[in-house]
């Protein structure tokens, strides 16, 4: 027996928790990105925490409420992370409290689905072992009733039921047992031993010495955050029990007292305190070992504190993204308003590109990929050919293909699929604003396909290159 | 950077207990209903009728550039609907295992690609008709499909990780969910999804040419510029690079903040 292998290992476990003054959605967000120092008041649930518990052990954790018993085990189960120290944990660890992560509208059966299919248990493990978790938790008809009509000691049995056939290293029970009536916790006993010799760990938090001394091999006895005792049970139980007598005949302002004595010794806690603790407990420590404890100290698990190089790479990502989006909504290049930032800042913004094809998507590729030929009148074919060309794709880049343009008469346009009031002023080479001009009473706000529209005739090339470049100057768009 | 490179690790490594998950979740809730998983399929193409019927016959909205408007319709419908319900419900997800604080063998952050495998059907659904009915137009495979490898990519990064920051503020900021609610339903009309913004001459130019910087619509294109063979995605220049930019920017604010509220959960709730 003495080849056991360690199973959990925690050195100076810490875990600080943030009070805010009030849990709104402002301080909640201040402390997210940082900025809410002032306001943070740190609380020590666990200090200077340290045990070892190899494999086929029972230990047990016992402390009066708040005193941070469900804190260590979540952190043993990977729930939350720790702020300072190391947790060493080999093997699977499975927790279970009296009704966690039940989902009540989901029937029994479907829990069991579900918490093994968090577990990682493929759906062939899940089917084999269904009738036998099925068969443990004695629900029999039950099963297929949604988990809000259970009783608290049913949602228990299942839990139980559902974690001990997962088949875990170690096993964290949370108070699961103390609602389950005689008989099933009988079962549950037996079930346990025999895990023990399996030689499986198992962490018991409860409040039932009776439970914690028939089963635990060792007791860790919490106090506030702090390891008061750690031993077997025939030396902590008595003493628990006694401090716990004394806690019980203290007048109730006394015991008053004592609670916020114990409390403020949590919120004044801090990392410098928690060094000193530790070099305190090791006096011959070699000045290499300080160093290396000093530097555990400052990486903290649970800070996800940005990077400089992060920071500056998010800073820089999102300054790129609005510059670029500045010039998207402008008629320079990007190489342009990197030349002459303020004139782009101060003249070129808000305003329509130019209607050659500019940084944005290229116009070339309309040519290579025609589109196949529908059906339509003879007789607008090259326009609409010429127009496709230059309002391919969309209608932010315009070739200027207005110098083969018939300067004939008043031409009736009829819109076609596809066409938008300013891919016909280019396809013609005039404004947008003379169309509408020519058409009074006609609402451009929407044009549908088949709706005529007078196109008009008085522009010819050269007028229309002329109402280009005046685009281009002053940027009238439309 | 960090947390963005155990974010990535996390996924490849718990990828089949997200996909086992999303089997047990389309299954549970495709029992409830008498047609089964066939909703999956119907649901999105009731959708498409309906706005097909709105838009596109009683409205005579149709495609730009002459474009078969109904295959339009489906790949803008397929690409958006995707990202849509990718955000929206694996933001919802992360925050209900977040309360549920149940004990589970995996982290969190895989809930969104979780509940993303699920919808790959109805994306492959829409957007593989949108394919074939753009065949019947006359546009074949071309090499134009190789974008493919890029933009599906592409579109599964960003819908990831903006589902991860949406999931973050709303723990913070628990009345998000509604903004992001009425967000989807304005860039469904201001994504050229259904239409093309084009046909509105309200809309300023400016506003048209740089419709490419609102990254739906950029996925949105690009999975048309694969089905018409219009064009490489590095025809769409500095379009491009806003595109990474904004996806970087939104992975690492989003797996730093993941990361911090994992860890410190009760902090937050």
């Amino acid at each position: 027996m003495d080849t056991k292998k360690i199973k959990i290992k925690a050195d100076h476990l810490s875990k600080k928790f943030s009070l805010l003054p009030s849990k709104d959605s402002k301080n909640k967000a201040k402390s997210l990105v940082d900025m809410n120092h002032k306001n943070e008041k740190d609380f020590w649930a666990l200090r200077n925490i340290s045990f070892e518990i190899c494999d086929g052990e029972c230990v047990g954790v016992i402390g009066l409420n708040g005193a941070g018993k469900s804190t260590l085990s979540n952190i043993i189960s990977g729930q939350i992370a720790q702020t300072t120290g190391q947790v060493e944990i080999n093997g699977d660890v499975s927790i279970i409290a009296a009704n966690a992560g039940m989902q009540n509208n989901l029937s029994g059966r479907e829990n069991i689905r579900l918490k093994a299919l968090m577990m990682g248990m493929t759906n062939k493990e899940i089917k084999e072992k269904m009738d036998e978790i099925i068969e443990f938790s004695e629900l029999g008809p039950f099963i297929d009733q949604p988990v809000k009509t259970y009783s608290s000691g049913m949602k228990a049995k299942l839990g139980f039921s559902i974690m001990v056939h997962q088949d875990p290293d170690i096993m964290i029970v949370d108070e699961a047992l103390s609602v389950g009536d005689k008989t099933f916790v009988d079962k549950s006993r037996k079930k346990m031993l025999e895990f023990r010799e399996q030689g499986k760990t198992i962490l018991l938090v409860s409040h039932d010495m009776r439970t914690i001394k028939e089963w635990s091999d060792r007791v860790i006895w919490l106090n506030y955050g702090e390891v008061k005792a750690y031993g077997s049970p025939e030396e902590v139980i008595p003493q628990y029990t006694k401090f716990a007598n004394w806690f019980k005949k203290l007048p109730k302002k006394d015991q008053k007292k004592y609670k916020t004595e114990q409390r403020q010794v949590q919120l004044d806690y801090s990392l410098e305190k928690l060094k000193a603790e530790i070099t305190k407990a090791e006096p011959n420590m070699s000045r290499r070992d300080l160093i290396e404890v000093a530097d555990g100290l400052k990486k903290q698990k649970d800070n996800h504190r940005l990077s400089i190089v992060s920071k500056l790479i998010l800073a820089f990502c999102t300054v790129m993204f609005i510059w670029l989006s500045l010039v998207a909504v402008s008629n320079a290049t990007f190489a342009q308003s990197v030349e002459h930032p303020r004139s782009f800042l101060k003249q070129r913004l808000l305003k329509a590109k130019p209607m050659k094809p500019m940084a944005g998507r290229d116009n070339s590729k309309g040519e290579k990929t025609p589109p196949p030929e529908e059906d339509k009148p003879v007789g607008r074919k090259k326009v609409r050919n010429d127009k496709k060309k230059a309002s391919q794709k969309s209608k932010k880049s315009k070739k200027s293909s207005s110098s083969e343009r018939s300067s004939s008469k008043n031409v009736v346009y009829t819109v076609e699929t596809g066409d938008s009031l300013g891919s016909i002023a280019d396809s013609y080479g005039i404004s947008v604003e003379s169309i509408e001009e020519a058409n009074p009473g006609v609402d451009f706000s929407v044009i549908n396909p088949g709706q005529r529209i007078k196109i008009p005739a008085a522009q010819n090339a050269q007028s229309a290159t002329e109402s280009e470049t005046t685009q281009q100057t002053d940027g009238v768009s439309q | 950077m960090k947390d963005v490179i155990l974010y990535v690790q996390e996924q490849f490594k718990y990828l089949h207990v997200a996909a086992n998950l999303s089997k047990y979740s389309t299954k549970s809730t495709s029992m409830q209903n008498r047609l089964g998983r066939l909703w999956e399929i119907l649901d999105p193409l009731v959708q498409l009728a309906i706005n097909y019927i709105i838009f596109g016959i009683l409205m005579h909205r149709t495609a730009p550039d002459g474009l078969p408007p109904l295959s339009w319709m489906f790949i803008g419908m397929g690409v958006y609907s995707f990202m849509q319900h990718v955000i929206t419900t694996g933001a919802k997800s992360v925050m209900k295992q977040f309360k549920l604080t149940a004990k589970m063998k995996f982290p969190v952050s895989i809930m969104p690609t979780s509940s993303m495998i699920g919808f790959f059907t109805e994306f492959f659904i829409m957007v593989g008709a949108g394919l074939v009915i753009a065949m019947f137009s006359g546009y074949y495979p071309s090499v134009y499909w190789l974008q493919l490898l890029y933009y599906l990519p592409m579109l599964i990064i960003f819908s990831l990780s903006v589902s991860l920051l949406c999931s973050s503020i709303e723990v913070v900021f628990p009345d998000f969910n509604f903004f992001l609610n009425y967000l989807f339903r304005f860039l469904m009309y201001g994504s050229g999804v259904i239409f093309d913004l084009g046909n509105f001459a309200v809309i300023p130019r400016v506003l048209l040419q740089a419709q490419l910087i609102n990254p739906f619509y950029y996925l949105i294109e690009g999975f048309r510029d694969i089905a018409y063979g219009r064009a490489w995605f590095w025809e769409h220049g500095m379009f491009n690079f806003s595109f990474w930019f904004l996806v970087l920017a939104v992975l690492i604010a989003a797996a730093n903040s993941h990361m911090r509220i994992r860890d410190r959960i009760s902090d937050y709730l």
